[in-house]
């Protein structure tokens, strides 16, 4: 009987995706990736990452369009005395209704949505960049755009949501047995300007997420978030933004992060480009409490600090030197903005001082190399090392943190 | 009031009988370059030969033209169709629109002293209008020589694109930052300057490689309009 319904199942989808594709113009693609890297900081140990990510999209007249799509992936780590392997993984990828509606309030109007599992950002990226199950709408009349929309985090992988707001879900995200995120909703809005002084935009953003979690502290957070993006000539582009924070867990609080990266590009001399990277997010002290942002990501590539009670200061130095072939150097200085102790997760074998006054934590040197080795594949190969501050806060043995990665890419 | 409608009446004409057609040269030919004149048959083009309105050009596989009007240079890449739909040359300037049904244009118009210069490609979802700049545009993407051209959506979204720039129409129909690129390669190598525009964005962590998206399913759809400032 199961197989009889498998059978069924599976010549109705055949006779389904054959009648779609003959309907309509379909697209579909599997993009295939590697991730290996290799981390050493006293002890070696290997997270090793392999992704299938398929894709179908089927246009809907001129204007809409449904894009589904799926991965699997597989997951080891490995260092000198344990294993950890994760088979595989099922999961759906972005999947939406799309579509744009022209002449929407007038002829200088368009309209666009998008429904299901759709990716959403915020101008900065340092406050929350993911897939949500929800919804977003967005009008642009003339330079003018507002959007909306909202979602549910739930039903996406914990790993991938990174959310960690509370203590509950730092508890939940390191309980091997829970797979989704926590129940949190959230919704944004915002507007942009384009070229509101020739060459520069202006927009303003708001996020929130409520906690629906019944059990233990529920802690709820908006964000509004101004920025500003532009040039000077055609060689220097700037952006900025700033973050408040207001949260409630019982009592009301608050936070802040700002941020700003400026960079030159000088396409005549093999693609060189120099960017400078600042990025500050408060700790707690008596005016605010940590920042946290709606989806917590790593700041720097070797030191896993999160976007919290840091401050990062980098110069990035890039180059392509032959066609499809990109290389590039980064240094980062990373401080702690109060004087409590950094983020343990940070960097698991060095200690932090019993007594430390000191702000700098640290300084990361990476480098990489890009190649771009045909239209369908491409390989990235970086490295780079943490170099602790044993002076000020961590202890003198603790040692450096080295990590070498390299990722393949095939799309086809 | 007699004397006025005649004064009135004979600047009319006189402003009509300054305004005069004007004819294209074709210059620089290389492999199978046709054009058909109203009404004629297709010919082969020779360096030399003079069309005028309504004329058709194309041009085959790997073959390439130039035509010249006054100082404006207009070459056409391979593959390309279009129609010279009006020449036209009056006291104060000269008025140029091209049709562009497919391929590719490269367009020189020089600026010209006391004179105005109302030069147009049309294609089926792009006009470009130039006054005094070079540019390169096939419908969707834009790499401007000189000057600083104004890429406009039906929409009304616009940007400034200054010499040495590219852009291009992003998904939902958006005007993509601008990007300072080498210029040598045109739009030849359009995919490398998408790739090179897009990783100018100033998001995320400096230096950190970001995970390829498949692409989107709704292409951009409507017109698009490049103005000069």
């Amino acid at each position: 009987m199961k197989k009889r319904t498998i059978a069924r199942l599976s010549a109705f989808l055949t006779v389904f995706f054959l009648a779609v594709a003959s309907a309509a113009s379909l697209d579909f693609g599997l993009s295939l990736t590697n991730d290996s890297d290799y981390l050493y900081e006293g002890d070696w140990s290997l997270v090793q990452a392999n992704e299938a990510h398929v894709w179908l999209a089927v246009p809907f007249g001129s204007s809409n369009a449904l894009y589904v799509s799926g991965l699997y992936e597989f997951q080891g780590t490995f260092n000198s005395t344990t294993s950890t392997l994760v088979p595989w993984r099922l999961d759906l990828g972005r999947t939406e209704f799309e579509g744009l509606l022209e002449g929407f309030l007038g002829s200088s109007s368009v309209f666009r949505y998008s429904v299901g599992r759709i990716a959403v950002e915020d101008f900065s990226n340092r406050v929350m960049s993911n897939l949500i199950d929800g919804f977003r709408a967005e009008l642009s009349l003339n330079n003018f755009s507002i959007y909306l929309g909202a979602g549910y985090r739930g039903l996406t992988y914990k790993e991938d949501a990174r959310s960690l707001i509370d203590e509950d879900d730092q508890t939940a995200y390191e309980d091997s047995s829970v797979y989704f995120a926590p129940k949190r909703v959230m919704a944004n809005l915002g507007f942009r300007l384009n070229e509101l002084v020739q060459g520069h935009d202006f927009g303003l953003e708001a996020w929130g997420q409520y906690d629906l979690e019944s059990a233990g502290k529920q802690t709820h957070t908006a964000y509004v978030e101004p920025f500003f993006e532009g040039r000077f000539g055609r060689l220097f582009r700037w952006r900025g933004w700033c973050v408040a924070e207001f949260g409630y867990d019982g009592e009301f609080f608050k936070s802040v992060a700002a941020g700003g990266t400026v960079r030159l590009s000088i396409p005549e001399i093999i693609g060189f480009r120099v960017t400078g990277n600042v990025a500050w997010a408060s700790g707690t002290n008596e005016n605010f409490r940590y920042f946290a942002p709606i989806r917590q990501k790593q700041i720097v590539t070797v030191a896993a600090y999160p976007f919290s009670d840091i401050l990062l200061t980098s110069l990035d130095l890039s180059a392509s030197p032959l066609r499809r072939v990109t290389v590039g150097a980064t240094g980062s200085a990373l401080f702690r903005t109060t004087t409590n102790a950094p983020s343990s997760d940070a960097l698991t074998k060095a200690t932090v001082r019993t007594e430390t006054s000191g702000y700098y934590l640290g300084f990361e040197p990476t480098a990489r190399v890009a190649w771009q080795a045909a239209a369908d594949l491409s390989f990235h190969l970086s490295g780079g090392v943490f170099i602790p501050n044993t002076v000020d806060i961590y202890t003198t043995d603790s040692p450096l943190r080295w990590k070498a990665s390299i990722n393949a890419a095939f799309n086809l | 009031m007699k004397k006025t409608f005649v004064v009135i009446a004979f600047i009319a004409i006189g402003s009509a009988a300054s305004v005069f057609a004007q004819e294209a040269v074709f210059s620089d030919i290389s492999g199978k370059v046709e054009y058909q004149k109203v009404g004629a048959d297709w010919r082969p083009a020779k360096s030399g030969v003079k069309i005028g309105k309504g004329t058709i050009v194309s041009t085959g596989f790997k073959s390439t033209a130039a035509l010249k009007l006054d100082d404006t240079t207009i070459s056409l890449k391979p593959l390309t169709r279009l129609t010279l739909e009006a020449l036209v040359k009056t006291q104060g300037g000269t008025q140029t629109q091209l049709y562009l049904l497919a391929g590719r244009v490269k367009a020189d118009v020089p600026p010209q002293a006391g004179r105005t210069t109302d030069f147009r490609v049309k294609s089926p979802t792009a006009t470009a209008s130039v006054r005094g700049t070079g540019f390169e545009f096939d419908g969707i993407n834009l790499i401007v020589d000189r000057g600083s051209v104004e890429l406009k959506t039906p929409t009304g979204q616009y940007r400034m694109i200054a010499a040495g720039e590219f852009s291009y129409i992003v998904r939902g129909g958006a005007v993509a930052l601008p990007a300072a690129v080498v210029l040598e390669s045109g739009l030849d190598r359009v995919a490398d300057l998408i790739e090179q525009s897009a990783s100018e964005t100033l998001s995320g962590n400096v230096g950190t490689p970001t995970k390829e998206v498949p692409p989107a399913a709704v292409v951009p759809t409507g017109t698009l309009s490049i103005t000069v400032q």
